[in-house]
């Protein structure tokens, strides 16, 4: 991300950050998603207040197509799947930012110590994460969650544990270029301690990066878990997210396939979006390395 | 421009061509039929074919394809004993039974059957080392429960003795007029004893005797291969007393164990029979494909345990009362469970003919469950505590969960919470004592209601519900000890109605079985106990090679 | 070369050993053990089975045992499904999670890396524009949805395959489509963005200037370049495939060593729960040592450790 490192010593007119967003806006196609990822955010976050009671059952309508009572239709115990969707998009978005969290502040913390400092501690570090990168967690996450009650908690630690490695890796490549800079030399010059330099200085100039593969990571998270739903090894009854929706939809696809369909576009859209602004987010940051 | 609409044109014709061959190809339950072979779903693969080790249903169909017992299933009755290794039994008391083995009953090698067979038998399933489940099932034997606890190593204490090679007498510990129908369970068939002790030590439950090429049987049919967690096979049997009825040349087993995957395969054309049904699939068979669809009653009740030992507000019978007043059975077993189950309106599932009346005290009545409530201290539900609903991972407990919750909301205005646990965890909650409330479902061994009555003894393992009464204890031991039907099935019934007062356990519906069956097959019938004895079945498509003389009891 | 070698074999010993240390404590620590039943017996018919499998004895003994018995390559008898060792059912369902796992991979590569190529030499084409949009499609959509509706559309309505389980010779289409295709994505538009770069580079321009033809270009100089990318991927990659046949197994029952894990630690089967996370971990482990083999081959400079 050398490109980055030139933009700090002021290459062009602007901020750098003006620079990406300006940049930013003129993707056509990220500004979309832009818009229809907080339309969907926004949906399920007050939608619920609106509409009608999620977890209300109605047993004698039982499952029934998309009618102007109900926009998506009902599942087996009659709730409007509408309801359900957007209470379930609140759950999957609470559990993609939160486990994200987590993935962000282990990652930024590992990769920001080890860039810093170098040497024995950042190669046994990198070993460290050289070799969980290529182990396969689900089949921990599986064993945790079969063992232990499931909790949301629970299911944020296990995911954060999971996805912290990439970020460490691309935290520790900028901290090793940025620790060589004047600003940071200038720093330890004026006796400043680790915590000090790495908190003030070096931690504003790695966000680029970070916000970009936070919203990559986002993603990611949400795709486990709904595979952790999937499996019967996520959130509880009634409570539902979109993964256990979309497993619950698979089973009777073939009798109510609206059951399915509604909770995987939805899903899938938001996947879709969450991925081409991040896309387009590293192309503002960095144009020359389109990826 | 021209080069690209030839190769469009290629790949279309090319995917056309594939996609011919592929859709014509001969379906496998018709080439199966062809040879004879039966395919069959089964559930989940089975644990283990060691009969006095196995414990589940998956393993029970396959066992009774291999081995027979003193009495057989009647294919389509369930009260009907007919003889299987015996050849006839008589009794006096009830309490001494003596059986007539047949003389050409034979092992799969070759070896001729004989009484000092089923002694051996008992003697491993009852032996403490081995570890077998269901031992107590052959508790009823005289001195049984004595050696199976260790208290004796010596098994001429045991009431059963060969007289001569063909003639086995068993000495019961009170009258049990019910006894041949309990001979038909698994737990009671004789095993080789040259095989199991070729395997090594008898009480070694690792031991692999089960395998093909080692298992010895005398079922109709015998194991051929076993793929595991994919296929199993059996073919008939060549020494089995009875070979000339059986129609069929062999069976294979497939452990499927989604319901929504063993559809999709009996669409497929895959499967002849399938182990169930998924819920949103049944109003489609029973409305647009009824030729395939069998339904019935099933002798299996579904209720929710309530551990009166968890909370004082359960311990409180009008509590009880109250929560099992406000479940609209109807309503849940036709918009939840929805595959033709019956409300319970009693404990002891129903059966047509039966000798046996279940009383009939359950109630939807929101009303005096309100009330009841009330008068035990929590009106509107104020103040009662927050209890939780414990049940194994699965759809339907869920769906069901999900609809009793809102149920006692609504008429009650408490709040439960609902927790679902994987199989072994839950099983280990219910037997700790860790649940409030928890779901569970206990399957009918044989057809007399005390099957369903025992375990809700002071001592029993499998009451789990810390409630007892002595009252019910003491009318289930006298019924134990007498001999006149009517006048047992009186005391039964007495003891039941106690149980349905107190409702330390609040049943919710009678089980159907439901499934799919493919119309080649004939002779299928459905049965409470939901056992299909295979050599009563064969193909309409393939000449019946002899006629079967129990279809003409239709 | 030798130096770095080593080093990575020891690694890959101490993962296997903590994989199999995490394991056997986590499935202890779980409620409920191996032989609870529904009909509950007396306590000591379940102390019976717990004798015959060693569970009675003090902890550390288990573990120094099973890691023994593991070193001398017996990993144990299955505790659910008695009279069937441990080493017995991975054999068997090993070499079906293999093939799909196989044929994912090839899926995978053979669609995506030609696809990824072709977008980033036909740069904001319509090619490109389609093949980035069919890959951000299979990056969105779960292998649990994609499979059911491949199994709907290709198994029932068109009756090509079979919806499930595996009986017939072409049962791993279904299955494996489905899982590389999720991977093809991926692939894709790594070798895209690697291409992209390299395409960048002045020895590129300079080839070009020398009137060297496209393919010559693409093909010797480019390609070998723009791969590296990819063959990092290939360590994640191979980590994802086997957490997806786990998944893919599930979809389309298939008895394989995923539908075998998961069944273990649902029922507490901690013989064979042990016996597959350390098959597992060999396997993977063994898999990233050729990856970083070829890769420093490739790439001298990852011998160093500059990632």
């Amino acid at each position: 991300m050398s490109a980055h490192a030139s933009q700090l010593r002021g290459g062009r007119s602007g901020s750098p950050w003006q620079n990406a967003w300006r940049r930013l806006c003129s993707n056509r196609l990220a500004v979309v998603c832009l818009w229809l990822l907080s339309a969907v955010v926004l949906l399920c976050l007050f939608g619920p207040f609106l509409l009608a009671e999620p977890n209300a059952q109605n047993l004698s309508l039982g499952a029934s197509k998309p009618s102007a009572d109900h926009w998506f239709g009902t599942d087996t115990l009659g709730r409007d799947l509408l309801a359900r969707c957007l209470v379930g998009g609140r759950l999957s978005l609470l559990v993609g930012m939160v486990a994200t969290l987590v993935a962000l502040i282990i990652g930024v913390t590992y990769g920001m110590i080890s860039g810093y400092r170098g040497g024995r501690t950042d190669a046994i570090l990198m070993r460290i994460v050289d070799v969980l990168y290529g182990f396969p967690f689900l089949i921990f996450v599986i064993l945790l969650t079969t063992i232990f009650e499931r909790s949301l908690v629970l299911l944020f630690a296990a995911i954060g544990c999971i996805e912290w490695l990439t970020m460490a890796r691309i935290v520790r490549g900028q901290v090793l270029v940025l620790r060589e800079m004047e600003f940071v030399k200038a720093a330890q010059a004026l006796g400043q301690t680790e915590a000090q330099i790495l908190l003030r200085h070096l931690l504003p100039n790695v966000l680029g990066p970070v916000v970009i593969y936070t919203t990559l990571l986002v993603p990611a998270v949400m795709l486990l878990e709904a595979v952790l739903s999937f499996l019967g090894l996520g959130v509880q009854p009634p409570d539902a997210s979109w993964g256990v929706l979309i497993n619950d939809g698979a089973q009777s696809m073939e009798t109510y396939p609206w059951l399915l369909l509604f909770p995987a576009l939805l899903f899938s859209l938001t996947l879709f979006c969450l991925n081409l602004i991040g896309d387009g987010l590293r192309d503002a940051f960095d144009p020359r390395a389109e990826k | 421009m021209l080069r690209r609409l030839l190769l469009l044109a290629l790949v279309v014709g090319v995917v056309v061509w594939f996609g011919e061959r592929r859709s014509k190809r001969p379906s496998r339950i018709a080439a199966a039929a062809e040879e004879g072979f039966l395919l069959v779903g089964n559930g989940a693969e089975p644990a283990t074919l060691d009969l006095h080790v196995a414990t589940g249903v998956p393993e029970n169909v396959i066992i009774s394809a291999l081995f027979e017992g003193l009495v057989a299933y009647h294919p389509s009755d369930d009260y009907e004993n007919p003889p299987g290794v015996a050849e006839s039994w008589e009794t006096e008391d009830f309490i001494k039974w003596t059986f007539h083995l047949r003389p050409d009953a034979r092992w799969s090698n070759g070896d001729p059957l004989t009484a000092a067979d089923f002694v051996f038998s008992y003697r491993r399933m009852l032996t403490p080392e081995l570890g077998g489940e269901y031992a107590m099932i052959l508790h009823v034997m005289e001195g049984a429960e004595q050696f199976n606890k260790g208290e004796t190593d010596d098994f001429s204490t045991v009431g059963v003795k060969a007289i001569d090679e063909h003639t086995l007498e068993i000495q019961l510990v009170g009258p049990t007029p019910y006894f041949p129908s309990l001979l038909k369970h698994y737990t009671w068939f004789p095993v080789h004893r040259g095989c199991i002790e070729a395997a090594g030590e008898i009480t070694d439950q690792k031991s692999r005797w089960t395998r093909p090429g080692k298992l010895v049987g005398n079922g109709p049919f015998t194991l051929k291969t076993w793929r595991f967690d994919a296929m199993i096979e059996v073919v008939k049997s060549d020494t089995y007393w009875d070979k000339e009825s059986v129609s069929l040349n062999g069976i294979r087993f497939f452990p499927i164990a989604s319901d929504t995957t063993e559809e999709r395969a009996f669409r497929d054309g895959q499967l002849h029979v399938t182990n169930t049904l998924p819920i949103d699939r049944i109003a489609y068979y029973r409305e647009e494909a009824p030729e395939y669809y069998w339904t019935g009653a099933q002798l299996t009740t579904y209720f929710y345990r309530v551990n009166t030992k968890a909370n004082p507000a359960l311990a409180d019978v009008r509590v009880r009362q109250a929560l099992a007043l406000t479940i609209d059975r109807q309503s849940i077993v036709e918009s939840v469970a929805k595959g033709g189950q019956r409300p319970a309106h009693g404990l002891v599932p129903p059966s047509e003919g039966g000798p046996y009346t279940t009383p009939d005290l359950l109630r939807f009545d929101p009303d005096a469950g309100r009330a009841k409530l009330a008068e035990a201290g929590f009106p509107d539900g104020e103040g009662f505590p927050r209890l939780t609903i414990l049940f194994n991972t699965h759809e339907s407990h869920k769906l069901i969960a999900q609809a009793v919750q809102a149920m006692w909301k609504k008429h009650l205005g408490i709040e439960v919470e609902l927790l679902n646990q994987d199989w072994q965890v839950y099983l280990d909650s219910c037997g700790k004592g860790n649940f409030e409330i928890a779901r569970a479902a206990w399957n009918g061994d044989y057809m007399d209601p005390s099957t369903f009555l025992h375990m809700w003894m002071k001592d029993d393992g499998n009451n789990q519900t810390g409630w007892s009464s002595p009252e019910y204890d003491s009318l289930l031991r006298k019924a134990g000890k007498t001999k006149d039907p009517s006048e047992r099935y009186g005391l039964l019934q007495q003891a039941e109605t106690i149980f349905l007062n107190e409702v330390p356990a609040i049943p919710i519906y009678w089980y159907a079985t439901n499934r799919v069956v493919s119309t080649d097959v004939e002779g299928w019938h459905h049965k409470l106990l939901d056992n299909h004895p295979y050599k009563a079945l064969r193909f309409r498509s393939v000449e019946a090679a002899t006629p079967n003389p129990e279809d003409d009891k239709q | 070369m030798t130096g770095f070698l080593l080093r990575r074999i020891l690694q890959s010993i101490l993962v296997i050993l903590a994989a199999f240390t995490i394991t056997f404590i986590l499935v202890r620590c779980a409620p409920g053990g191996p032989f609870s039943a529904e009909r509950v017996a007396d306590p000591e018919v379940i102390a019976q089975q717990e004798k015959a499998w060693g569970l009675d004895k003090p902890l550390p003994v288990q573990y120094f045992s099973d890691l023994g018995r593991l070193l001398k390559g017996d990993a144990g008898d299955s505790m659910k499904y008695k009279g069937w060792t441990v080493n017995e059912l991975i054999a068997d369902a090993f070499p079906l999670s293999l093939t799909i796992g196989f044929a994912a991979f090839l899926i995978a590569i053979l669609i995506g890396l030609p696809l990824g190529v072709l977008a980033a030499v036909r740069k904001n084409s319509l090619t490109d524009y389609l093949a980035m949009g069919g890959s951000m499609l299979g990056i969105c959509l779960p292998t649990f949805v994609l499979g059911p509706i491949l199994a709907l559309i290709f198994g029932i309505w068109l009756n090509w395959f079979n919806a499930s389980g595996w009986y017939d010779k072409s049962d791993w289409v279904l299955p494996a489509f489905t899982l590389g295709l999720f991977y093809a994505a991926y692939i894709a538009r790594l070798a895209r963005a690697g291409m992209l770069d390299v395409l960048s580079l002045d020895y590129i321009r300079t080839a070009r200037a020398k009137g060297l033809d496209e393919r010559s270009v693409v093909g010797k100089h480019a390609l070998r370049r723009a791969i590296l990318p990819v063959i990092s991927f290939l360590g994640p990659a191979f980590a994802g495939l086997i957490s997806g046949s786990i998944v893919i197994e599930r979809v389309f029952q298939i008895p394989g060593l995923g539908f075998h894990f998961v069944g273990a630690a649902q029922n507490r089967d901690y013989a064979l729960a042990q016996g597959t996370v350390v098959f597992y971990a060999i396997l993977i482990v063994g898999l990233n040592l050729v990856v970083d083999m070829i890769q420093a081959w490739l790439d001298p400079r990852t011998r160093e450790g500059n990632s």
